[in-house]
């Protein structure tokens, strides 16, 4: 009898040693992930930071860029797909899918002409993937 | 020896080895996590500083757009403009410069010098102080206002600058003496607001 309970008390001892070690490796895994996605979404933001950069100078002449109903819109040809390299030979490459628009904001205003533009940015290398948007508004002398 | 003992240490035996493996991979992944948040740490701390300054490309130079950079090369980049709003002088100058210097005060053979060498009193040369930090790679590319590559300093408008930064202590060693590093990226274009108009 003594012999079996030495037995039960093992195997009690041992599915609680292997309950610890389960949870811990998935809290570590749990971890890698948000470290990971927190890269991927560091990343995402600058892609999507570069686009308004690239509004940001948008000439006054050239404001029908952001104008939906004119044919020089921008955004007709989004979403599109852009690979970046990094690396000292482009070693590393992320993928992004950038989509974007732009609505004319109607102030009244005699003066100034502002478009919002809102730019999103989805990285699929991780599972959800991440997607970030930005909005930004951009304002032309009339 | 009865059978009950040697079961005894068979089991306990195989116990420990479980002990001994579930401590050493514990080890590791502490050592991961650190290593990637101290990493991302030093790579935010550079990214603000190389923000900060770049955005300033130009400010408070009132002799025209033509002298905001005076080096504009993919290893080094130097420039006028107020960086902290303070300097006696109008302006400040700016230089960062990645020579390919091997860092020798960290583990990592990866690890370059990048220097940043700050004069907030151009007039008076001895003035400068220089700045180093330890980077695996720092590239800058020029681009003018139509979002074309340029080299020439007069059209620049906006800088993409890479940069690649790893830990200074690997965070894994294999059997056979291989090092992992954790390694971040950066890489972004900074319009120089103060050239546009």
């Amino acid at each position: 009898m003594n012999d079996y309970s030495d037995v039960l008390y093992l195997t009690a001892a041992m599915v609680i040693y292997s309950m610890l070690t389960v949870n811990t490796a998935k809290s570590f895994l749990n971890t890698s992930d948000t470290v990971i996605r927190a890269d991927v979404e560091y990343k995402t933001i600058i892609r999507a930071q570069d686009v308004i950069e690239d509004i940001k100078l948008i000439k006054r002449d050239d404001q029908n860029k952001l104008n939906p109903n004119h044919v020089d819109y921008m955004f007709s040809s989004y979403p599109i797909t852009v690979n970046e390299t990094f690396g000292p030979s482009g070693e590393y490459s992320d993928t992004y899918i950038v989509s974007g628009s732009s609505v004319y904001i109607d102030e009244g205003d005699p003066l100034i002409k502002r478009y919002k533009v809102s730019i999103n940015v989805v990285n699929e290398s991780v599972d959800p993937s991440v997607s970030v948007d930005l909005i930004f508004i951009k304002s032309f002398e009339r | 020896m009865n059978l009950g003992l040697a079961t005894t240490y068979v089991v306990g035996g195989l116990m420990m080895l479980s002990i001994i493996g579930y401590n050493i991979s514990t080890y590791n992944s502490s050592v991961e996590t650190t290593s990637s948040v101290i990493t991302q740490t030093k790579l935010d701390n550079l990214v603000s500083i190389l923000q900060t300054d770049l955005s300033r490309i130009g400010y408070n130079v009132d002799t025209g757009t033509t002298d905001a950079f005076t080096v504009a090369e993919d290893s080094s980049i130097s420039f006028r403009g107020d960086i902290y709003d303070d300097s006696s002088d109008d302006f400040d100058l700016v230089e960062w410069e990645f020579d390919r210097d091997p860092d020798t005060t960290t583990t990592n053979p990866n690890d370059f010098i990048l220097k940043r060498t700050w004069n907030s009193t151009p007039s008076i040369p001895g003035n400068e102080v220089e700045y180093t930090y330890s980077v695996s790679y720092f590239r800058l590319n020029y681009y003018d206002i139509d979002g074309a590559s340029t080299t020439n300093r007069d059209d620049i408008i906006q800088v993409e600058v890479e940069l690649m930064v790893e830990s200074n202590e690997p965070y894994y060693t294999s059997k056979n003496g291989d090092e992992s590093y954790y390694r971040v990226v950066w890489k972004r274009k900074i319009v120089a607001n103060n050239l546009i108009y």
